[in-house]
């Protein structure tokens, strides 16, 4: 099977001595980033020929850093105060980008800083953004028309590297760092660069933190709501420790709309607690804010393990915020897959240190990231509906579930390529591969990528499952099977097993074949295949064969559906009443 | 004249410059080689040093211009082999502002 993995090195391609950077992709926070240096200013060169001696480690990222005068000629004329006409100047930018896709071809991603040029060089003062001599206004079109050039490949990601030189402030470069040794930026600059291309692998690794557990008095709104009320909250108003509270919030809300889960874990009276979400004026985050809470005062791991749970998420997806060192210490110790981090004693720096972390990195944003939250609260009405439904098939013929099939594309790719590198538990083989590689997986004869949209009377899920197969002769080979925790145990997974198992049928083949690659997270897969009777096992447990000619039923209360291209093939599986 | 730091004092300053500039070196203390083949940077990382130092020094001293005299010389004592005579050296020079 063909699997691209993610852990590899990273080539630092330069026109600049850039060995610095490696000590900072070595320390501080995981992953450790083994890299490689092109040589120097070979640039151009090293992106267009895939036979340069650098690439011949088939390394897994590249890292393409420029100076601006030096990739791009015409801006070095800007520099000198030459009249340079801007259609020339962009024709040079869609030049070298170019060159990039060309060299992102090898690699599963391929970083761009962006250009800058050094603060101390003030250009033409008053004029510097004056259109079309200002060198400063020059670099700004330079880097919106690199962002459009590269923005249709999935593998290339501009990188803010501004961002970088104003963290590492009067350091960030030095005209006696450059001279002596050719090092365009200071060390406080490659610190912060190692640090958002480790976010950048991570996210590619599917690693991003999706839950952010929040305690409430004194994190969440100033005071102990239990002892002074919450009309006497210190929240919003005219003080700056009250919107500091207020600004904290609206930064846990845009995390939200970027598809990150917010949830409560405090020791408090709940009724009190959500009488203060649901009626302080100045509250930014409400009741539908939340995927889940835990208001009471038991020990706040307990309270965290079940929260995870009931949301179908891992430790290791969670973030715990708490203004008490007690209980960051306590759960620091003992879940030490959350990620705890140092919170200040000073209110005022809140939003600033959640603004900071960088664990909340994706590689990509689709159309579920922004309504994950209220997927969560679906599931809290569907959760009591199934309370008070008489037996589960009852409660599943009340759902109404709608599963729609439909073939990977290239309109799809992108949460197609994120569930991929995301799923752990429903997951068959844990391939992770990034779009551009999946698209060309799926483009080889004989294979067929399934996506699987599912929707009920509560909510849309979106696109939540993948089911893949590999043709060889007789024989179908299930390369993924994979389904997003949030929807598991409704008979999706069955319904996608009786869409290729017919599928295959549909085809000719004698027989289905799944072979499981043990994780740390996929034991419910393995479940899974374990209660379908009709699989044969292998003597390892790890194999499954299905003979074709009988078929896998449909569960009965799925509605199941086919979009008019799905899937590819030889010929369209049947639907099943 | 303004007071010189003392020689311990230097050393950490060295130490905590190249705490930035390698920050992946487990530890160094003042016979830690900045240079020749038992060195824990290379060049680069040697120049990175010597601006970083000139910053945390308040650009007391110029040290890479001292540098570039100091090779062109070639004493047998290299003031630039160790943490420590890094630090005898930016003594010296402090000294005689």
């Amino acid at each position: 099977m063909s699997t691209v993995a993610l852990q590899g090195e990273l080539l630092l391609i330069a026109d600049f001595t850039i060995a610095g950077l490696t000590h900072f992709l070595n320390a501080g926070e995981p992953p450790c980033l083994p890299a490689s240096v092109a040589p120097f200013d070979q640039v151009v060169p090293i992106l267009v020929d895939s036979t340069a001696a650098c690439w011949k480690s088939r390394p897994d990222f590249a890292l393409v850093w420029t100076r601006p005068q030096a990739a791009i000629k015409s801006f070095a004329r800007v520099l000198d105060h030459e009249a340079v006409a801007m259609e020339e100047l962009l024709a040079d930018v869609d030049g070298f980008a170019e060159c990039l896709r060309e060299a992102a071809k090898r690699v599963s991603a391929l970083f761009v800083p962006t250009w800058t040029y050094p603060g101390y060089d003030r250009g033409l003062g008053v004029l510097n953004l004056r259109p079309p001599i200002g060198p400063a206004y020059c670099l700004m079109r330079m880097n919106a028309r690199l962002a459009e050039a590269v923005a249709g490949d999935a593998t290339i990601r501009l990188v803010d590297a501004g961002r970088w030189l104003l963290q590492a402030g009067p350091g960030a470069s030095s005209p006696k760092l450059w001279h002596l040794g050719k090092i365009a930026f200071g060390p406080e600059v490659f610190r912060h660069a190692a640090a958002d291309l480790k976010a950048a692998v991570r996210a590619l690794r599917g690693q991003a933190r999706k839950l952010v557990v929040l305690d409430l008095d004194d994190t969440l709104w100033g005071g102990t709501v239990g002892d002074i009320g919450w009309p006497n909250l210190n929240l919003g108003g005219h003080n700056p420790v009250g919107e500091s509270f207020s600004a904290f919030q609206r930064a846990l809300k845009r995390l939200g709309n970027r598809g990150i889960v917010l949830a409560i874990v405090s020791k408090n009276t709940e009724a009190l607690a959500l009488e203060a979400i649901d009626r302080h004026p100045d509250m930014v985050l409400r009741r539908a804010d939340f995927a889940g809470w835990r208001i009471n005062w038991n020990d706040k791991v307990e309270n965290i393990i079940d929260l995870t749970a009931e949301l179908n998420l891992g430790l290791n997806s969670v973030v715990f915020i708490d203004d008490n060192p007690a209980e960051r210490a306590r759960v620091r110790e003992a879940l030490p897959d959350v990620l705890v981090p140092e919170w200040p004693t000073d209110k005022l720096r809140y939003e600033q240190t959640l603004a900071e972390l960088t664990c909340f990195d994706t590689f990509t944003l689709t159309e579920e990231d922004h309504t994950r939250t209220r997927m969560y609260v679906a599931e809290r009405d569907r959760k009591t509906a199934r309370e008070s439904a008489q037996s589960l098939d009852a409660y599943l013929a009340m759902l109404g579930l709608r599963v729609t099939v439909e073939r990977l594309s290239r309109s799809n790719v992108t949460r197609v390529a994120q569930l991929l590198n995301k799923t752990n538990q429903l997951n068959l083989t844990t391939r992770r591969l990034t779009e551009a590689r999946y698209l060309q997986w799926a483009e080889t004869e004989g294979r067929d990528v399934f996506a699987f949209r599912v929707s009920d009377r509560f909510d849309d899920y979106g696109l939540t499952g993948i089911a893949s197969l590999s043709v060889d002769g007789p024989v179908g080979e299930v390369s993924d099977f994979l389904l997003s925790c949030r929807v598991l145990g409704r008979s999706v997974e069955q319904t996608m097993l009786h869409v290729i198992a017919e599928y295959a049928r549909s085809l000719g083949l004698a027989r289905l074949v799944a072979t499981y690659i043990p994780t740390e997270r996929n034991a419910p897969c393995k479940q899974f295949f374990d209660q379908q009777s009709a699989f044969a096992r292998s003597e390892d447990g790890l194999r499954y064969v299905w003979e074709l000619p009988d078929p896998y039923p449909l569960p009965r209360h799925v509605d199941l559906q086919y979009t008019a291209d799905a899937p590819a093939g030889a010929s369209r599986p049947p639907v099943l009443s | 004249m303004n007071d010189v730091p003392t020689r311990d004092e230097i050393v950490k300053t060295v130490i905590d410059s190249l705490g930035v500039v390698v920050p992946d070196l487990v530890s160094a203390n003042a016979d830690t080689y900045l240079v020749g083949p038992d060195a824990v940077l290379d060049s680069v990382g040697f120049v990175t040093l010597l601006i970083a130092l000139e910053e945390n020094l308040g650009d007391a001293v110029d040290l890479s211009a001292s540098f570039l005299e100091q090779s062109d010389i070639e004493e047998a004592a290299d003031p630039f082999s160790t943490v420590g005579s890094l630090a005898d050296h930016i003594i010296g020079l402090l000294s005689k502002r």
